[in-house]
């Protein structure tokens, strides 16, 4: 296995791993009667745009292809 | 420590399989079979662990050469992908923690895909296909996040995220080795 490849493998156990214990300690919580924050929500949002963010960039995204999607998912623009 | 282990992999496998050797030697000198059948399953473990990186178990106590490693990122891929659709089970019947569950799948599963772009495994058409799935979630996610901060529960867009993420994987599985 190549260096690139052995480190994308060992990143990926990294980051799954670390998802995993994230949600177990989400699922913990709710047991305890804790009640989730919107503005965790919000801030997990932020996260979730800036990865989107991230694979425009590295796939170095055109506007069309983007409105395409935004398209699908919110056809009537009740989101805009 | 990423550096680290990939650096060390194949020490840390030639330390385990020492300390397999050894841990056999002992429990068959022992005349209980209980710790017999103990060593064989976490033996299997070893040996698929090992495998999967290209050793074998014997290379811990030999000088054995290295052997091409089959395992690609797509096996790992199929791995996560169940044990989070597993963990997901937990938080369900919480709208907002299923939210959060989403959120956080979905940035991993985007995160990687970053990398696995960054080594070029996807085709031209295959990245466009990526793009406008990623795109699609993160405007379910988006409205999901409105309706809950309505105080509305939509499991809808709950599917929509999931069946974006279930497609997402599919592809990360079908066309991440091209």
């Amino acid at each position: 296995m190549d260096p690139a490849s052995m480190s994308l493998l060992l990143d990926m156990i990294v980051k799954g791993v670390g998802v995993a214990k994230e949600i177990q300690r989400l699922a913990r919580r709710i047991q305890v009667g804790e009640v989730i924050s919107l503005e965790e929500i919000r801030a997990e949002q932020t996260k979730v745009n800036s990865s989107v963010a991230a694979w425009d960039n590295i796939a170095g995204i055109e506007a069309a292809v983007k409105e395409d999607a935004k398209e699908v998912a919110d056809p009537n623009g009740e989101n805009n | 420590m990423i550096e680290w282990i990939q650096a060390n992999y194949v020490a840390c496998f030639a330390v385990v399989g020492a300390v397999y050797a050894a841990a056999r030697t002992i429990v068959l000198l022992t005349p209980t079979p209980k710790d017999n059948a103990a060593l064989d399953k976490v033996g299997i473990i070893l040996r698929t662990l090992a495998k999967a990186f290209g050793l074998t178990l014997q290379q811990g106590v030999t000088t054995g050469k290295l052997k091409k490693a089959p395992i690609t990122p797509i096996v790992l891929l199929l791995i996560l992908s169940t044990f989070l659709i597993s963990c997901r089970s937990e938080v369900q019947q919480n709208p907002r923690a299923e939210l959060l569950v989403a959120q956080k799948t979905f940035i991993v599963v985007v995160d990687i895909l970053v990398e696995m772009q960054a080594l070029n495994k996807f085709k031209q058409e295959t990245t466009n296909r990526l793009t406008v799935l990623i795109h699609e979630g993160q405007e379910y996610l988006a409205r999901w996040m409105l309706a809950i901060e309505a105080g509305e529960d939509q499991p809808c867009l709950g599917d929509s995220v999931n069946n974006v993420i279930r497609q997402l994987v599919l592809i990360q599985l079908t066309k991440g080795g091209n």
